[in-house]
């Protein structure tokens, strides 16, 4: 037994809780095995006790410190849930995006905008300012003018052009009509000549396919006849035979009917 | 501590009565919790305006309707933490802020009391108060953020752990720095148990 509380009394002297566990312990919050054991401790050691209590006085202390009221409900706009940060900003994201465009197509076509002692401004390309009437006049004429140099210039190329072929043409035509009549009149006997032949070569075949039919037709007639013919001597010749073969039958009918005579004549 | 965990449930499938409620019954809570913080009352509005858009804006990805509290102040928490960042870059020190003239005198003249070490004179109300915002403004930001949350918004030392995103150790750790530097401050101006308007 004296071992045991020796031991004990060992087990309590070595056990040191931590501060963390020393303020679990202050809240209650430490498990039911560590309160008692932090419990057992402090009843042996005064001094921490005692220190723990200051801090549990100063907990007393700081209570004393009330809530403030609250005047009022606090107003918050609450966002509709659902609808995102980007619907509410989508406006002035339009509305700079617009901007943007417009300022991006003024700088690709140059607009500007001016503002001098003789007003303000505005164009695409880049401002011109101070040119007078006359200026602006002589501009125009000289303008003008060289457009008119440039057409006259280019007519008179065309003249030339023109004029160069018709001489090409009449000289083509005054230099050489009789070569040309005879190579026109020699190529219309050429055609014809071809012609001619064409037609020519045209009829013998006609003419070789009559032959050729015709020849044949005879030759089939012929022979369509002919067999006519043999087909008629055939009746002929059946027939003659058979008038034979009656007449045969005849006489003899006549020879027996003789026979018969005779017989009866010699008995009598 | 307000109960709430049928709002919060309907809140979450955007009923929109049952977040207007939420806000009523946690918005003296978090501006109470951005007032002990800052000490400023335009300060604490705005962190608790903040808070409630954040909560409105976030509430469906909150995974378990238990840790609805943490997770509110952990927002009040990182709010508090960016209306400091944004008032330093304005060179502008919450907490060295001209107090007015007779907050001033209140502290010079119960300072000059102590002094005497009279341990029976007792302070007023207001005045207590007075010092007590002045004791927890001393303390550094994130001893400061876990005595109000423990000592004035009840949060338990897990809660702590997670609406700061440290852990419990931590929590216990920065709780007994802060308790002892309170403790020692309000000694030095000899405010004690025995000394104040307080009935056990």
């Amino acid at each position: 037994m004296r071992n045991g509380k020796s031991q004990e009394k060992t087990f309590i002297m070595s056990f040191k809780p931590t501060d963390e566990a020393l303020i679990a312990y202050l809240y209650g919050e430490a498990s039911a095995e560590e309160m008692a054991q932090i419990a057992e401790y402090l009843e042996a050691h005064p001094k921490e006790k005692e220190r723990l209590q200051a801090l549990n006085d100063t907990r007393m202390v700081l209570g004393q410190l009330d809530d403030e009221p609250l005047s009022g409900d606090i107003a918050i706009d609450l966002p509709i849930r659902g609808k995102s940060e980007w619907a509410y900003w989508r406006p002035f994201v339009a509305v700079a995006a617009s901007l943007l465009l417009l300022l991006t197509f003024a700088w690709q076509t140059n607009f500007g905008l001016s503002y001098t002692e003789d007003g303000f401004y505005m164009g695409y390309q880049e401002i011109d300012q101070g040119l007078s009437t006359d200026q602006v006049t002589a501009l125009i004429q000289q303008e003008k003018q060289e457009t008119i140099d440039q057409f006259m210039a280019y007519m008179r190329e065309e003249k030339d052009t023109l004029n160069q072929k018709f001489d090409v043409l009449q000289a083509s035509i005054n230099e050489q009509p009789q070569l040309i009549y005879a190579a026109e009149k020699q190529a219309l006997i050429d055609d014809m000549m071809g012609l001619s032949n064409q037609l020519s070569a045209n009829y013998r075949d006609i003419l070789r396919t009559l032959v050729v039919n015709f020849s044949n037709n005879f030759e089939a007639q012929r022979i369509e006849d002919l067999q006519n013919i043999q087909a008629a001597f055939n009746q002929l010749e059946n027939a003659t035979i058979g008038n034979q073969l009656d007449i045969e039958d005849e006489l003899i009918r006549l020879s027996d009917r003789l026979d018969a005579v005779i017989a009866s004549l010699n008995n009598k | 501590m307000p109960s709430s965990d049928f709002l919060i449930t309907a809140a979450r499938n955007g009923d929109v009565v049952a977040i207007n409620q939420l806000i009523k019954l946690w918005q003296k809570r978090i501006y109470n919790f951005a007032l002990k913080y800052f000490n400023d009352h335009d300060q604490a509005m705005e962190v608790t305006q903040k808070t409630f858009i954040s909560m409105n804006k976030n509430l469906s990805k909150l995974k378990d309707d238990q840790s609805f509290k943490p997770w509110l102040y952990r927002i009040a928490t990182n709010y508090c933490h960016e209306e400091v960042r944004r008032q330093s870059k304005k060179w502008v020190l919450p907490f060295m802020k001209v107090h007015k003239k007779e907050d001033q005198q209140h502290i010079a003249a119960i300072e000059q009391v102590d002094t005497l070490g009279n341990p029976e004179s007792a302070y007023g109300n207001q005045e207590l108060k007075a010092l007590l915002k002045k004791a927890l403004s001393t303390l550094p930001e994130e001893q400061r953020l876990v005595v109000i949350m423990k000592e004035y918004e009840g949060l338990k030392l897990r809660e702590i752990a997670v609406a700061m995103e440290i852990s419990e150790n931590t929590v216990k750790s920065r709780l007994y720095y802060a308790l002892g530097s309170l403790r020692q401050r309000l000694e030095e101006w000899q405010i004690t148990r025995e000394n104040i308007h307080y009935e056990l």
